[in-house]
């Protein structure tokens, strides 16, 4: 017994000398460079942060930066390969690969070659954070490529190792507060719960809709993207109502009889959904079922081929960041020929295309003699016409920042094809604030 | 109305199916199926790899998936494991059928590829006829699952009832020694049983994949409704769980119509968890009502048989003198020196990497506690990992309060949670608090992690480090202190009357009871206790990364760290160590090694771990330990048989199950 009391004793002692040790708490900004990353910078809102901005030009004499040598550069790239989000993201990767062998091939980086590092994250924020450092202290990479959900592992820690990231945002708020990390065409809004922008109205009204249902999943994203679009409606100019809301729709629901019941019986003539692609082909053959008639069912997002063949898509109206492929422009075209041929030319793999798209596009305007991680994260935000190697209309990559982007391509899905809307032009609408 | 209720219908008729087969089962081998909805998941993907992929008539597709693909991969899984769990201890069946539902989703993911996968043609109406019934829209493939379900449970009662084998299935259930003595065959009875409950998740599986999707959380979500079924069903009805799952999916569809229609905007806000969640809340609230109703008839039907603690002393561990002081602490040693020593040859990210390891083993400690002194498994100490997580978010980041004090008060905040986890503990066996922890898990991830405070739009609420501790090493060897002064705890409490207590109660709780020791008081101490080193380790494991988000604690993540720890030793310190770090390590590993398809490996390896259980229930550690001698022991044991030609009778020999 008395061991027993002096073990206890022991361990009494140890937890009271790290209490009095640790009793404060680790400052936000001390810029300790070997930690892990911690979120939401709180560097408030960078507004006109760029206004300063000056093009930095190529050192000389040249000493290489990290992660370049005289025939490589060197890049990570952190995507979804293993775990549930794998089978909507894992073709991205495909598509980042595919980009830059053409630019390998091409000889688009003078005497130097793209050498990918891949670092799978599974989706999560922790791994994501511990792949980063992986990629960026042990790997020692010039810059990042990344096509997650879960970069908000890392954003921080990115930012402030100054490493340049590009990449597809999803949403993800840490794109538009982290000015080294690059998207198309803009980052998300920084504030989603204060702004939006007029144009799912303006779609909707445009197509003859005037009572609208929207649905979104149970999630707390896609509720809150629901409530940004109820109030762009009901802010709007008053000829659109929203007669039918709906929030809590589980992520594995796929069969909709009743929601299509439901939103028949309140006469709704136009549909919005925040849902994913399965759920929304499930709705979307629900309604049809149903008989329910609608002048407009928009989808946000799911533009690929092989929705075109499920049951009740025909009709709907997806939105999409780039030029419908059926235009056959530069991007695409391009594409369609680096890529291998079991990819799917859909949005996914392409997402992934053009996130090395913009990364090689920094590394040009950094400067192919000497490229640094400064000059890339610079020169990059001073374009101010950058169209994703002929993807998308050209944007400024400073202006607008941290604002919800207000203009989308539209396809609608007519005889099993995709119709682009619009002749092929954008559609924007006007930025909206809440009151 | 009428919608939600032929909805309903569709959607309790493919509960039903793969309900059926858990009943199945689990009356004929006392085995609780966990991985159905995982097998289901394997035979779908086959149904949609041979029709959508290698372009085979549907109808054939679906008849080759059911009628020889389903019933070959039950034979296949009877044969390399649940016939070893025959005369295994209920410890050791619950945690074999969990190590395959962690390992062969992933395992699909494999062989067949991640691919998306979108809708394929139906096996039975393509296109589906429409009719109007009601006034409700309805597809005869909607119909057709009906009629299925009902055919099955019928040909199912006919085969319980008129067939030799049915009676021979009944016998083996009512009395199983007796069934063997008078020379039914349980071998048998047992393979043939998984093999009608793996073709009944075949069916489930293909018709669930052309009406829903062939995304695993469909079923994922498929099984946990299920188990609410079964629980319905008390675990052996078979009319009962075809009710249960049909008014299952009934209520389920109907609490939809209460979630679109106004009634609870009188209560709650359109957005509240309480609306958004509803459709899930509901089956698992009726499965914790059920099991605490029925906890007075839960008592295992069958508790004189092979319910022994998993590691009673056999004849084995009486031959020889006892393990030399040195072969027992080596292993602690070694791990000790490795992990003070590390730092020499660690980069920042593996010190930080280690770091999480060591916070990951503080909560699988609390698994030691509650398994190890009360030979409980519970599902549910990832949630209070998670709540204590967020409440020291909470607490540090809105309030200001230093992390050194809001871990221990978070800590103390999910006792009480504990201590109601551990109600369902006090009067039923494993299987039951297995379930009742489960539905706890997700309940806690349908409400509390959901609140916008917590979820934050999955990005989580902010942990500092304490002071000091914000580099990678100082922040390693902080953790490797707290781990130590937690095992340390847990050593004690091993040791202590209450200790003691929980491990005799491990053997007989009936012969416990009878010598006059308080059960109820031991079992809550230590769920308690367990509850707050759970939570200890959760919020140490939220300041590793910085946030404490939800998405980290979910219940199906709770499945893989117990298929984690079990693997490597679930009573053993040492165990819980190595468990934490492996599952901090190898997905790094994998990542920095491996490509495509097989990143899924670790995760299948963390399932097939807990599935080898069944050779040695005490886990890897303990076998690295006691290994050589037992095989040693086993050795000699051997030759002398050969020597001595007597003709002892087979069975009569040896003291091994």
């Amino acid at each position: 017994m008395r061991t027993f009391r002096a073990r206890h004793a022991a361990a009494v002692a140890l937890a009271l000398t790290l209490f009095v040790a640790g009793c404060g708490n680790e400052g936000g900004d001390e810029g300790s460079t070997a930690r892990s990353t911690r979120p939401g910078g709180g560097e408030g809102r960078p507004e006109d942060q760029f206004a300063d901005l000056e093009r930095v030009e190529e050192p000389d004499p040249c000493e290489n930066d990290t992660g370049i040598t005289d025939t490589e550069i060197k890049v990570g790239t952190i995507a979804i390969e293993s775990g549930p989000g794998a089978q909507s993201f894992a073709p991205a990767l495909e598509g980042i690969k595919a980009r830059v062998a053409k630019a390998n091939e091409e000889g688009e980086l003078g005497d130097r070659k793209i050498s990918l590092v891949t670092r799978d994250d599974t989706g999560d924020q922790t791994r994501n954070s511990e792949v980063a450092r992986d990629l960026v202290e042990q790997e020692e990479v010039f810059g990042i490529i990344e096509t997650t959900f879960a970069s908000n592992g890392s954003a921080d820690y990115l930012n402030e190792q100054g490493i340049p990231v590009t990449g597809w945002h999803v949403g993800v708020p840490a794109w538009s507060r982290n000015p080294n990390m690059f998207t198309f065409r803009q980052g998300p809004a920084d504030e989603p719960e204060k702004e939006y922008t007029t144009r799912n109205a303006e779609v909707l009204a445009d197509r003859g809709a005037t009572k609208i249902a929207l649905i979104g999943g149970s999630n707390q994203a896609s509720a809150l993207f629901i409530e940004r679009v109820k109030k762009s409606i009901e802010q709007g100019d008053g000829e659109l109502e929203v007669v039918y809301e709906n929030v809590s729709v589980p992520t594995t629901q796929t069969d909709f009889g009743a929601e299509a019941q439901a939103i028949k019986s309140a006469g709704a003539d136009g549909v919005y959904t925040g849902m994913d692609l399965l759920q929304n082909a499930g709705l979307s053959d629900a309604l049809s079922k149903a008989g329910v008639e609608l002048k407009a069912i928009l989808f946000p997002g799911g533009y690929d081929p092989r929705v075109l063949n499920l049951p009740g898509m025909e009709g709907a109206v997806f939105g999409i960041e780039f030029y419908p492929f059926e235009l056959g422009r530069e991007a695409f075209k391009s594409f369609d020929e680096w890529a291998p041929k079991e990819v799917v030319r859909g949005q996914v793999p392409f997402v992934g295309w053009l996130s090395a798209e913009m990364f090689i596009q920094g590394l040009k305007e950094a400067g192919l003699d000497c490229p640094t991680r400064e000059a890339f994260i610079t020169n990059l935000r001073l374009v101010d016409d950058y169209d994703g190697g002929g993807a998308f209309d050209p944007v400024d990559l400073s202006e607008g920042y941290g604002e919800e982007f207000p203009c989308v391509y539209y396809v609608q899905v007519k005889g099993a094809k995709f119709v682009p809307q619009y002749d092929g032009e954008q559609f924007c609408g006007d930025p909206i604030t809440f009151d | 109305m009428t919608t939600y209720l032929v909805t309903g219908l569709v959607v309790g008729s493919v509960y039903a199916i793969a309900t059926l087969g858990i009943v199945l089962t689990y009356s004929s081998t006392r085995v609780f199926n966990f991985a159905q909805g995982a097998i289901a998941f394997a035979l779908a993907i086959t149904f949609y790899e041979l029709t959508v992929d290698h372009g085979w008539n549907p109808r054939w597709a679906a008849a080759v998936t059911v009628l020889v693909v389903s019933p070959l991969l039950g034979l296949v899984l009877w044969a390399i494991l649940f016939r070893r769990l025959a005369d295994a201890p209920s410890s050791v069946r619950l945690v074999s059928t969990i190590g395959l539902w962690v390992a062969l989703p992933p395992l699909t993911g494999l062989i067949f590829g991640r691919d998306e996968r979108f809708a394929a043609p139906s096996a039975v109406f393509d296109p589906p006829h429409q009719y109007e019934v009601m006034g409700v829209g309805v597809d005869s493939n909607d119909v057709a699952v009906i009629v299925v379900a009902a055919v099955a449970a019928l040909l199912l009662t006919v085969l319980l009832r008129a067939t030799p084998f049915g009676l021979s299935v009944r016998a083996t259930v009512d009395a199983p020694s007796m069934a063997a003595t008078v020379g039914v065959n349980t071998s048998i009875v047992s393979a043939g049983s998984w093999m009608i409950s793996t073709t009944l998740a075949g069916l489930a599986g293909v018709l669930l994949g052309t009406q829903r999707g062939f995304t695993l959380p469909q079923f994922t979500l498929l099984i946990l409704g299920c188990f609410a079924a079964v629980v319905i069903a008390r675990m052996h009805s078979l009319p009962l769980a075809f009710a249960g799952s049909l008014g299952l999916g009934v209520v389920q569809e109907l609490s939809k119509s209460v979630v679109v229609g106004d009634f609870l905007d009188q209560f709650f806000e359109r957005q509240s968890v309480w609306i958004r969640g509803l459709p899930q809340i509901i089956p698992f609230t009726v499965m914790l009502i059920f099991l605490l109703a029925y906890r007075g008839l839960g008592q295992e039907r069958f508790s004189t048989d092979t319910r022994r603690a998993d590691d009673a002393p056999t004849v084995e561990d009486l031959d020889g003198p006892p393990l030399a002081w040195w072969r027992r602490l080596l292993p602690v040693a070694v791990v000790v020196v490795c992990v003070l020593a590390a730092p020499l040859v660690l980069s920042g990210l593996w010190e930080g990497i280690a770091a999480k390891g060591l916070a990951l083993a503080i909560v699988f400690l609390s698994y030691t506690l509650v398994a190890g002194s009360g030979g409980m498994l519970s599902l549910c100490q990832i949630s209070f990992a998670g709540i204590a997580a967020a409440i020291t978010a909470d607490l540090a980041t809105n309030h200001g309060v230093a992390i050194v004090v809001a871990i221990p008060i978070a800590a103390l905040v999910v006792v009480p949670i504990g201590l109601l986890a551990a109600i369902p503990s006090l009067r039923v066996g494993d299987l039951y608090l297995a379930l009742a922890t489960l539905a706890l898990a997700v309940l806690v991830d349908n409400t509390y992690f959901e609140l916008p405070s917590v979820n934050n739009f999955d990005q989580g609420v902010d942990v500092p480090r304490p002071e000091g501790f914000g580099d990678d090493l100082p922040f390693y060897y902080l953790l490797v202190a707290c781990f130590l002064v937690v095992a340390l705890l847990v050593r004690n409490v091993r040791r202590s009357t209450t200790g003691l207590e929980l491990d005799a109660m491990r053997s007989s709780e009936q012969a416990v009871a009878t010598i006059g020791v308080g059960i109820v008081r031991s079992k809550l101490v230590v769920f308690g206790l367990s509850a707050f080193v759970a939570g200890v380790g959760g919020a140490l494991f939220a300041t590793y990364s910085g946030r404490a988000s939800p998405e980290q604690y979910s219940v199906l993540l709770g499945v893989v760290w117990l298929a984690v720890v079990v693997t490597w030793g679930v009573r053993s310190i040492v165990g819980a160590l190595l468990a934490g770090l492996s599952f901090a390590v190898f997905p790094q590993l994998a990542s920095e090694h491996l490509t495509g398809a097989w990143l899924e490996l670790p995760t299948v390896l963390f399932g097939l771990g807990a599935i080898g259980l069944a050779r040695e229930p005490r886990g890897v550690v303990h076998q690295i330990v006691h290994g050589r001698r037992t095989q040693e022991r086993a050795r000699r044991q051997r030759a002398r048989l050969r020597a001595t030609p007597s003709p002892v009778p087979a069975g009569v020999e040896g003291g091994g199950a």
